[in-house]
């Protein structure tokens, strides 16, 4: 048996990372679609203050995470939707006034400890078997979700009014991918860590798009591109000592130039 | 024969930042009709159309689609939409056009239909009736503004609709293509399809609709095109118009008219001076 899996935490952390990395690009892609890729960054600052308070409380992270990043990710929704005000905006504003909350809750609570800066960057040896059994859930309730609601979710990315004309409740499918969004950045940041989590999100959708044509296809490139990303970087982690987080987002970067770098051979050779 | 018309709107108004877009519109489109929206830009066509596909709500007035309210309106496979696709779409965005195409058969409520192995005929059927079987496999973001725009009517077809509403569907097409589109739209009503289409090619819908609606924020005028006058064009697009004189290609059964053979009387089509 290899060294990687002899050690339970490294067990978890591979177990862990299949699972966000299969399952953080199937909602990227219907984000990306919508040229609306930072929703993740700005969760993923809003998941901080979600931290923060949990920590300041002394109540299980996770739990204050989801509740903020959930309610987030609906106001910004229902702000973009109204027309209120432009979707980048919104971005930029949740994104600053979450970061300016969590530094002033972590002030509050005296500062940094070794556990917040295991959030903020990743750290696979915070992931319990909870969390792994939460991933797993949500990872089931993703999969029949948009497996069910590609038809819904593809026509709304592809173009509003012409999802609307056919019937769809845009506004609740909009509604829904962010709080599923929302779930796995509460989720995937244990891994990732909070400012990293949104490139597993953004990056293997890329790689995705550059190769097919076909929206299905697409799909289950971005999600196998999520995992190999997720497995090749905690390898490197472990035997090389490097961050989780970041080796995993290298990884999945150096698969984004190659499927560059194959797409344009490609149109050179045809 | 149910005799409810397609699309009736009453007394419709919509205000835009502050101005109003559509003011008082009265319109009633009856079945098989091909009515063309004209107007100068800017002049609420568009918001008009949005108003009766129910993709923006009216400050005032009632829209009816078949006779139901167009808040309780079901029968979205009834209708096809074709928007205006002048920006293109996103040369990124990973969709075949087989895809695109595929999509536009289901409508509202419809849980994992999209991955029942449903019979791809009806897609390779509609994509040769707008010419575009070569392209079912591409990109529809690579293809050109007239090929997306195709595709966009394969989409609409696929249901067989009721009702064809298209915004603008000759922007960014070629004559040729043009006169294709006219052709397809020309068989539609034959086959009993009411067809409503916003166009600046004033010209080609004169020749070609049953009714023509002139607007400008309010309806000027709701006629069948040899009844314009001179004088309607001018009020709508606020400059001396002069009337060329073509012949047409169907039969008018507007508004209860006995059928009256366009081939008989002069057609016109607006010759623009400034």
């Amino acid at each position: 048996m290899p060294v990687i899996l002899q050690y339970d935490f490294m067990v978890r952390a591979l177990i862990g990372g299949v699972l966000i990395g299969g399952l953080a690009p199937v909602l990227g892609t219907f984000l990306v679609l919508r040229r609306f890729s930072l929703l993740s960054d700005t969760l993923a600052h809003v998941a901080l203050f979600g931290v923060a308070v949990g920590f300041a409380a002394n109540v299980y992270p996770t739990l204050t995470t989801f509740i903020a990043v959930t309610f987030a990710a609906v106001a910004m929704e229902m702000l973009r939707s109204r027309g209120k005000l432009p979707g980048d905006a919104v971005l930029a504003v949740a994104l600053y006034s979450s970061l300016a909350a969590a530094v002033v809750v972590i002030s509050a609570a005296h500062g940094f400890n070794v556990d917040l800066l295991g959030f903020l960057f990743g750290s696979i040896l915070t992931i319990t078997e909870l969390d792994l059994w939460l991933l797993a859930g949500l990872a089931v309730f993703v999969i029949v979700g948009v497996t069910a609601f590609f038809t819904e979710l593809a026509q709304t990315s592809f173009d509003d009014a012409l999802a609307r004309v056919s019937g769809i409740k845009v506004d609740w499918v909009n509604l829904g991918l962010a709080v599923l969004a929302a779930a796995t950045i509460t989720l995937a940041m244990r891994i990732m860590g909070v400012l990293l989590v949104g490139a597993l999100i953004v990056i293997p959708v890329l790689v995705g798009q550059g190769v097919t044509n076909s929206l299905r296809t697409a799909f289950i490139v971005a999600s196998v591109v999520g995992m190999l990303s997720a497995v090749t970087g905690l390898t490197l982690a472990f035997y090389q000592d490097i961050p989780g987080g970041g080796a995993i987002v290298l990884t999945s970067v150096a698969l984004l130039v190659a499927s560059l770098v194959w797409r344009r051979v490609r149109r050179r050779s045809s | 024969m149910d005799d409810t018309p397609a699309v009736q709107l009453e007394d419709v108004s919509y205000t835009y930042a502050g101005a109003p877009a559509v003011h008082g519109v009265t319109l009633r489109i009856e079945r098989g009709d091909f009515t063309a929206i004209v107007g100068p830009n800017g002049s609420g066509k568009s918001t008009l159309v949005k108003v009766i596909l129910g993709l923006i709500k009216p400050d005032s007035g009632k829209v009816r689609v078949f006779g139901t309210e167009i808040e309780q309106f079901k029968d979205w496979h009834r209708v096809g939409y074709v928007p205006q696709v002048a920006a293109g779409i996103h040369a990124m965005f990973p969709i075949t056009v087989s895809e695109v195409v595929a999509h536009g058969r289901y409508t509202g409520f419809s849980p994992f239909a999209f991955w029942r192995r449903a019979d791809g005929a009806d897609v390779d059927d509609v994509l040769k009736t707008v010419d575009m079987a070569d392209y079912k496999r591409r990109r529809i973001g690579e293809l050109s503004t007239g090929q997306q725009q195709r595709a966009l009517i394969a989409r609409a077809l696929i249901r067989k609709p009721d009702l064809l509403v298209m915004d603008e569907p000759i922007a960014g097409v070629d004559v040729q293509g043009g006169e294709e589109l006219y052709t397809l739209l020309r068989q539609l009503r034959e086959s009993g399809v009411t067809i409503l289409i916003i166009s600046h090619d004033v010209g080609a819908v004169m020749r070609e609709a049953c009714t023509v609606a002139c607007i400008n924020c309010t309806l000027l005028c709701h006629c069948p095109p040899h009844e314009l006058t001179e004088d309607d064009l001018v009020r709508l697009y606020g400059f001396p118009v002069e009337v060329l004189h073509h012949g047409t290609h169907h039969d008018h059964h507007a508004h209860g008219e006995e059928a009256i053979r366009h081939d008989e009387f002069d057609q016109t089509t607006p010759h623009v001076h400034r």
